[in-house]
């Protein structure tokens, strides 16, 4: 499977900054760093559990590099969530005000827009590598780290290419690049150079270990650079299958995979997913666009051992994927159509969207999402919380998705007369309103409309016992609740869903 | 159909263990404490096959008749060997545990035959805790001396119990003396009037099992077989909430009584007479609140569930007067004797054996709340959220009677079952094609079909499948290499009541 929900949480190393070491390459890198840019960002996040506000604004420095077409290449977390953007070159005290023209969030890349024709005066767009370096090949990585307000240079070697975690998303997993050269906060979105051209992009180090910093390389920066070339950033296409390597001897006979086949076998297909419909349970993946895939789902491209997934990376949204799939005793071909991934289910983190809410008589309602997680985490778990957990990785699996568009969770209760018995249910998914299924957040007030003799009952899963609100007291107490309580509005549903 | 705890142990007769007349008038109750010393041994969670480290503890029992000993049920549980020890004395006198009940936390000790020459004082059991009396808890110090001190009730009430999943009738009280050890008597007025369960040091504050429980216990035990303490078999709330109360469409002239029904649980008496939704609001004649108390005659304002464990015995039946769908009923409701291994997810607190079945490598059993815990402090973030949520949501819900929640726990490294190693705590939901409720029918299916074939795990659409032809050798080099003395252990079936 290519998503992996646990992962440790990868914060900025912060080990300390090297000196810079003359290079033998001096001229070249002075014509590049001419392009490398700090980029300064007022940020703000939404507060999920008063979704109606955000908690207090931040700002925090990133870099970036200046590409074709008048472009800066950043991070997407250093713009996330950005109220406010400007971007500084090296040489200039000037800052100049800057927009995200494009956010992939799922590969932590951003373009940003600088209007200023004369931000770009003297610099040159950077060059982009051909392939990627090897392992041992010595890199070196500009930005604008802690520890000085200047360019800074570090140089390290490739340790190693591998899959792993994009920690902006939470879920992604795509090809990274592990160095040795000191990265640390503020390199984000500085370029990595092998023999003086990009070939990676710093991103993310992990905090408790030492010299490992990651960059994007450049096979993921090519992708999205297509990707966004139509003027829209699609994204990656999943193809959802969980699958497992077909190693034991019991389980090839009873598939009938004949000798000298090997593959994977799939044994669960996410229905938001590409494959969906299209690949089935106990069908066995032999090859993929022609290359043969191993027991342990690994392809052999370009003379190196990848996993198969790695064909799929490359490919945009309306591509097709070829496989030859061993089904019902059979080599059969089967031709998977890519589609754009949009999955309720899959709790990416979420930026520059506000969280909608529906509040009624003081109980705040509002869709699970990871942001709301974070939130409820800082708070004493109570069984709910793991619920909600449960949810999130199983709601799939074990069908609660079916019908639902969302799960809607009871956030917060601001205390009322009318809620005062209400302090079980916090931290529920609500299921049902006055009889009526709750697929998503907009289904509560139709299903107000319909109290059942003069109560609103709300039922919410795993719990035996519900909540009654009289409901011609109701919206009264709504509007007294947002007077008490200070808040602008007891719902954002309309204004949201019409954006 | 009754599960029968695994703790209680039958005897033939006690009717003559009449108490004897060695009653100390000197020092009340002088002379009846005696150390009792514990070895136990509990199941390994992980490895149901062996057994933990043996491990020890000590407290204190009382004697109530010349050979019989009353104690707690957990300083006993799980016990290997029982040793008492009186006060200036090194002697151990070997003791058997006669019969425990869990549910109170009690145990019935008798003692060897070769007891040292001076045996302890009989203290007779008080009719009831007197509320307003001091007490005198009595202990044995480090250097083996009897030691007392004074102590003052301050509640007594229906309380969860520390030990076990069940609530039981308890007293709240202070004491100056720094009870050492679960067990310790306390004397009022020269007779036993409880026996202590836990002590706070920081709060001096101890919880006691009254004399009317202990009473109740001792005699129960006389006349077997022991037939332990009622329950009804059903999950309640208070219902305070007046919209919820309007519309449950409960009378005005009810205002301030009535519980809530929330579910009930398959096999009970409740299952046969009440419904999710229903408010009671008598029970056996006693109005409740609607916090779920009443006025007891003897204790005052007192929980209700007291109205089933302690003025009621299973195989009663009792009057309830209830409100369904707005309209007053008076219904009967039969008390049962209800154990936590009737739960989807038991908590097995007394780390007994459990059914486990290992076959191909593949370790099949039931899900207990001992297995969760046994992960860690944060078991809840450590284990599968799916198990957790089980847990922490549907561990009462069985659908009918004896479902469990069958896991594969873990497996065996091996040849054979190369490509699965890496699957734990993962929900079994058929095994050979054949869906599976609890382990028992795991062992049926099995047995049926020669061996383990297929396990079907929950949400995976392809099967583990066992080789047939190498099962056998498979199964014998598993066991010797990973040292396993039985691949199975299915548990007797349980006794008809």
């Amino acid at each position: 499977m290519k998503r992996k929900p646990h992962f440790y949480f990868v914060a900025w190393t912060a080990s300390c900054l090297l000196s810079l070491p003359p290079l033998s390459t001096a001229a070249s890198v002075s014509a590049i760093r001419a392009s490398v840019v700090k980029i300064h960002a007022t940020f703000q996040i939404d507060d999920y559990t008063m979704p109606w506000q955000a908690e207090r604004p931040m700002s925090g420095t990133g870099s970036g590099f200046i590409i074709e077409k008048k472009r800066i290449l950043t991070n997407a977390h250093v713009v996330s969530n950005a109220r406010f953007l400007q971007v500084q070159k090296d040489s200039d005290p000037r800052r100049y005000p800057a927009k995200v023209l494009f956010a992939g969030h799922d590969c932590d890349l951003a373009i940003l827009q600088v209007d200023d024709p004369a931000f770009f005066q003297g610099t040159t767009p950077v060059t982009f590598g051909k392939a990627l370096p090897r392992l041992n090949d010595e890199v070196i990585v500009l930005g604008y780290p802690l520890g000085g307000d200047r360019i800074s240079l570090t140089r390290g070697v490739v340790s190693r290419i591998d899959y792993s975690v994009y920690m902006h998303s939470g879920v992604d997993q795509h090809l990274v690049l592990q160095v040795d050269a000191a990265i640390n906060p503020g390199n984000s979105g500085g370029p990595v150079l092998y023999n003086d051209k990009v070939v990676g992009l710093a991103f993310q180090g992990i905090s408790w270990a030492e010299n490992i910093g990651y960059a994007i390389p450049l096979p993921v920066i090519r992708r999205f650079l297509d990707d966004i070339k139509d003027g829209e950033y699609e994204g990656y296409p999943e193809l959802g299958t969980a699958t497992f390597g077909v190693k034991n001897d019991a389980l090839r006979k009873d598939l009938g995979l004949p000798k000298g086949k090997s593959g994977i076998v799939v044994y669960y297909v996410d229905p938001f997913t590409s494959a969906y419909g299209i690949l089935k349970e106990r069908d066995v993946l032999l090859s993929i666009d022609g290359s043969r895939i191993e027991d342990d789902g690994s392809i052999k491209l370009d003379g190196e051992s990848v996993l198969f997934a790695e064909v799929l990376e490359r490919k945009q949204c309306g591509e097709d994927a070829v496989f030859q799939v061993w089904r019902d005793n059979a080599e059969i071909s089967v031709r998977v159509p890519l589609k754009r991934w949009v999955d309720p289910f899959l709790y990416r983190h979420r930026y520059d969207q506000k969280p909608k809410y529906f509040m009624l008589a003081g109980l705040v309602f509002s869709p699970l999402t990871r942001e709301l997680m974070m939130s409820l985490e800082r708070t004493p778990p109570n069984r709910q919380f793991h619920q909600l957990v449960y949810c999130m990785t199983y709601a799939k699996m074990d069908d609660l998705y079916h019908g639902r568009d969302e799960l809607v969770v009871l956030v917060r209760r601001l205390p009322h007369p009318i809620n005062t018995y209400s302090d079980s249910f916090v931290s529920g998914i609500l299921v049902e309103v006055n009889g009526s299924f709750i697929a998503r957040l907009e289904d509560i007030p139709a299903a107000l409309k319909k109290p059942l003799n003069g109560f609103h009952v709300l039922k919410f899963l795993g719990m035996d016992d519900f909540l009654v609100i009289p409901a011609e007291a109701a919206s009264q107490a709504t509007e007294e609740c947002l007077t008490q309580y200070g808040i602008p509005a007891a719902s954002n549903i309309e204004k949201e869903t019409s954006k | 159909m009754m599960r029968i705890p695994l703790q209680l142990v039958f005897i033939v007769t006690l009717a003559h263990e009449v108490l004897s007349p060695h009653i100390a008038h000197a020092q009340p109750g002088a002379g009846s404490v005696v150390r009792v010393l514990v070895t136990y041994q509990q199941v390994d969670p992980f490895l149901p096959w062996q057994y933990q480290a043996p491990a020890m503890k000590s407290g204190y029992g009382v004697a109530v008749s010349s050979n019989l000993i009353l104690t707690t049920e957990n300083l006993v549980r799980s016990a290997r060997l029982v040793e008492l020890q009186q006060p200036r004395a090194g002697e151990k006198t070997m003791a058997d545990v006669l019969i425990s009940d869990p549910q109170v936390n009690l145990a019935l000790l008798r003692v060897g035959q070769n007891m040292p020459a001076m045996p302890p004082t009989i203290v007779e059991i008080a009719e009831q805790l007197d509320r307003n009396a001091p007490l005198t808890i009595l202990q044995i110090n480090e250097t083996g001396e009897e030691q007392s001190g004074g102590g003052r009730v301050l509640q007594v009430g229906m309380n969860d119990l520390p030990s076990a999943p069940y609530a039981c009738l308890s007293a709240t009280v202070i004491s100056d003396l720094n009870i050492n050890g679960e067990g310790a008597p306390a004397i009022q007025d020269g007779r036993l009037a409880g026996i202590f369960i836990s002590y706070d040091a920081s709060t001096r504050v101890g919880i006691m099992l009254p004399a009317q429980l202990l009473a109740r216990f001792l005699s129960d035990a006389r006349l077997p077989p022991y037939e332990g303490f009622a329950s009804a078999g059903f999950s309640w709330t208070p219902l305070i909430d007046p919209a919820k109360r309007a519309y449950l469409r409960v009378p005005p002239e009810e205002d301030g009584r009535g519980i809530l029904v929330l579910a009930c649980f398959p096999g009970t008496g409740a299952r046969e007479s009440l419904k999710p939704n229903d408010v009671i609001v008598k029970w056996d004649s006693f109005i409740l609140d609607n916090l779920g108390f009443y006025e007891d005659p003897d204790y005052g304002r007192m929980q209700m569930s007291y109205l089933i464990k302690g003025r009621r015995k299973p195989g009663e039946s009792v009057p309830v007067s209830i409100i369904r769908d707005g309209q007053p009923i008076n219904i009967v409701v039969r008390l049962s004797r209800w154990d936590d291994n009737q739960n989807l997810i038991p908590e097995n607190f007394s780390g007994d054996p459990v059914p486990f079945l290992i076959d191909g490598g593949y370790v099949l059993m039931e899900l207990t709340g001992r297995y969760l815990r046994a992960h860690g402090a944060n078991w809840e973030r450590v284990v599968d959220p799916r198990l957790v949520q089980k847990y922490l949501f549907e561990r009462h819900q069985a659908e009918t009677q004896g479902q469990r929640v069958v896991i594969l726990a873990g497996v065996l490294p091996d040849s054979s079952n190369i490509g699965f190693h890496e699957i734990r705590n993962a929900i079994v939901t058929s095994v050979n094609g054949q869906m599976v409720a609890n382990m028992e029918d795991v062992f049926k299916t099995v047995d049926k079909d020669g061996g383990l074939h297929r396990l079907t795990l929950k949400s995976v659409g392809v099967d583990i499948v066992v080789d047939q032809i190498a099962r056998q050798e498979v199964n014998e080099r598993l066991a010797a290499q990973y040292r396993i003395p039985f691949l199975r252990y299915r548990p007797p079936p349980p006794r008809q009541r």
